[in-house]
């Protein structure tokens, strides 16, 4: 039997965030539904390649090496939610690309809380050895009542490797989430996050941790919509450890209704010859909406050179009455001021996987209301 | 007719900008709107189509005798009136997902030559040079395929070679029946625009001559506007 006709019509809505419950379009799926496993799936592509998915707490007993990873960007002493998924032998996914292994079918991760209650606790490591890339598509979300999600992620790219990471968030109004992710970047190594949060959710913050090593890159974008009484903190730090390391932080914030976001960005210099900036921009659609924008710039020697723009403004009259001249009504002129506001550009991600970020930025513009 | 304007005024703030304008236009003519600056040609066009902050205090306009008078803009463009500003404002928007979004909306897959291809991939009006803007904001009104076109000096800050193309596209616009209404400070364009048929001067928000297109031209390039200021 088929996945998709294990699941019910609510979970079945997941694949409007983009899921393939069938898995057809990823090199390998891995879904899990509260605290298990419901779908693992690795294909011949990855299987010649050794490239490895599976779930961590079986790696940990399966291969040694594994826990040499477990912990090292991420220390438990750093929160209490590092902390408390230390504490047990949770699933999650490990991802092992092997030396030189190049593969541009992406990979598939979900994790999806679909009862009350829940609190939905997930570790993965993900490993790309020197030279390798591969994409990563993570889809997380909510379609029960309050839950919690506790989700760890650490990330190790080896000298010279690269890895494109989507994640899409579609919490519940009730869901309280806590992702904790740090990536290590080696020599040359480049991280590409990108990251869209398509619906209402009590709660979320996070701020990934990203050390670059010497000619190491890293670009993280965030579009955050906040609709209805959803507050959301997430934001990125980047670390230029070693000389010629870039790092980018873009974020774009919708604010409508009671929804209060914040943007918090740092990036952070060691060494001469780096270059860091910061783009964050918020547009506020209501009149008891919140955004904060917090970029912070720290350089520890001469020679780096790091920059930062920061906006929060409200939607152009003037642009909206002009496209209500041109035959679209106020909430179509809206969306489609939203839509221009976060196109932000996705050349640095692979063409694979813009048709599902061009879904989720026009479910964002659609649903954004002044 | 098609579209009838009868003592239409305009205030802005409460103060009357425009009194009592009356004004008709049949599918396929073409009428010439001048005045000197400030005589408040382009709230004639803004007003007709209800673009704020304009406030019409009195008066009506008809289209194939509906009353549109107090219609959205966005209402009055569904119904096939469509305006080139003067100067469009500049939009987050790529040109090419404007037009995109604006073939949907027309049920067309029209895509106007006169948008040069280099402004596709740009953000809308950003940064561009004056003829650019006039050239894509006409392309934009081709794609509407209108019943009326109000056109707000589509040929101010554009070269030679610019204005002969603009011209061509109001040629067009009347071989496809439009009615257009253009609104010209000089004139020069008249000069590659065929068989126009009538012409009205606006002096400080009233319409103070019309008439035949060639006399007032005459009248307004030997004497200018003084005789009616």
């Amino acid at each position: 039997m088929e996945l998709g006709e294990k699941m019910s019509e609510k979970e079945k809505k997941l694949s409007q965030l983009g899921v393939d419950l069938s898995g057809t379009k990823f090199a390998g799926s891995y879904i899990q539904k509260n605290d298990y496993i419901v779908q693992l799936m690795v294909k011949q592509l990855l299987r010649k390649n050794n490239v490895i998915l599976m779930d961590l707490a079986e790696a940990i007993e399966k291969f040694s090496w594994v826990k040499s990873y477990l912990w090292k960007v991420l220390s438990p002493e750093k929160d209490k939610y590092i902390r408390e998924v230390s504490e047990e032998n949770v699933h999650g996914t490990l991802l092992y690309v092997p030396p030189r292994i190049r593969i541009s079918m992406p990979i598939q991760s979900c994790f999806f809380i679909s009862d009350p209650d829940i609190v939905q606790k997930v570790h993965n490591v993900i490993i790309l050895d020197k030279n390798s890339e591969i994409t990563l598509n993570t889809t997380c979300a909510a379609v029960a009542g309050e839950a919690t999600h506790l989700g760890i992620t650490e990330i190790y790219l080896k000298e010279g490797a690269k890895l494109n990471y989507v994640m899409i968030h579609g919490w519940s109004p009730e869901t309280l989430v806590r992702p904790r992710t740090g990536a290590f970047v080696e020599k040359n190594g480049i991280l590409n996050m990108f990251y869209a949060n398509l619906k209402p959710v009590r709660d979320i913050q996070s701020y990934p941790y990203i050390i670059l090593e010497e000619k190491a890159s890293a670009n993280t974008t965030s579009i955050l919509l906040g609709i209805k009484n959803s507050h959301i903190n997430i934001g990125s730090k980047i670390v230029l450890r070693d000389k010629e390391s870039k790092g980018e932080i873009l974020s774009r914030a919708i604010a409508q209704d009671n929804s209060k976001i914040t943007m918090p960005a740092e990036i952070e210099s060691y060494t001469s010859n780096t270059k860091g900036h910061i783009d964050c921009k918020g547009l506020q659609l209501s009149e008891k909406s919140y955004i904060e924008s917090l970029p912070i710039l720290k350089s520890y020697t001469m020679g780096s050179e790091l920059t930062h723009e920061a906006t929060i403004g409200k939607l152009s009259e003037e642009g909206l009455n002009y496209l209500m001249s041109k035959g679209f009504d106020e909430d179509e002129a809206t969306s489609l001021l939203v839509r221009g506001f976060i196109d932000v550009g996705l050349g640095n991600l692979p063409i694979i996987v813009r048709p599902q970020i061009e879904v989720a930025l026009n479910i964002i513009a659609r649903l954004a209301k002044g | 007719m098609l579209l009838k304007i009868s003592d239409l005024t305009v205030a802005i703030e409460k103060k009357i900008i425009l009194h009592k304008i009356n004004l008709k236009i049949n599918e396929g003519e073409i009428h010439v709107i001048f005045g000197p600056n400030g005589s408040g040609k382009s709230t004639l066009l803004k007003s007709i189509m209800s673009i704020p902050p304009y406030e019409i205090v009195s008066g009506k306009i008809l289209l194939d005798n509906e009353d549109i008078t107090y219609l959205k803009s966005y209402e009055k463009a569904r119904k096939g009136i469509a305006i080139a500003y003067q100067t469009p404002p500049p939009i987050e928007i790529k040109t090419k997902y404007l037009l995109k979004k604006l073939q949907e909306k027309y049920k067309n897959d029209y895509k106007p030559e006169i948008i040069p291809k280099n402004l596709y991939e740009r953000n809308i009006f950003v940064g561009f040079s004056g003829g650019e803007s006039k050239k894509t904001e006409l392309g934009l009104i081709l794609l509407q395929k209108p019943r009326v076109a109000l056109l707000d000096e589509p040929d101010s800050g554009v070269d030679v070679d610019g204005i002969k193309d603009v011209a061509k596209v109001i040629n067009k616009l009347r071989d496809m029946g439009s009615a257009i209404m253009l609104v010209t400070h000089q004139g020069f364009i008249t000069k590659y625009i065929d068989n126009i048929d009538k012409a009205y001067v606006l002096i400080n928000g009233k319409i103070v001559f019309s008439g035949d297109f060639l006399t007032v031209y005459r009248k307004i390039i030997t004497e200018g506007y003084r005789e009616w200021s």
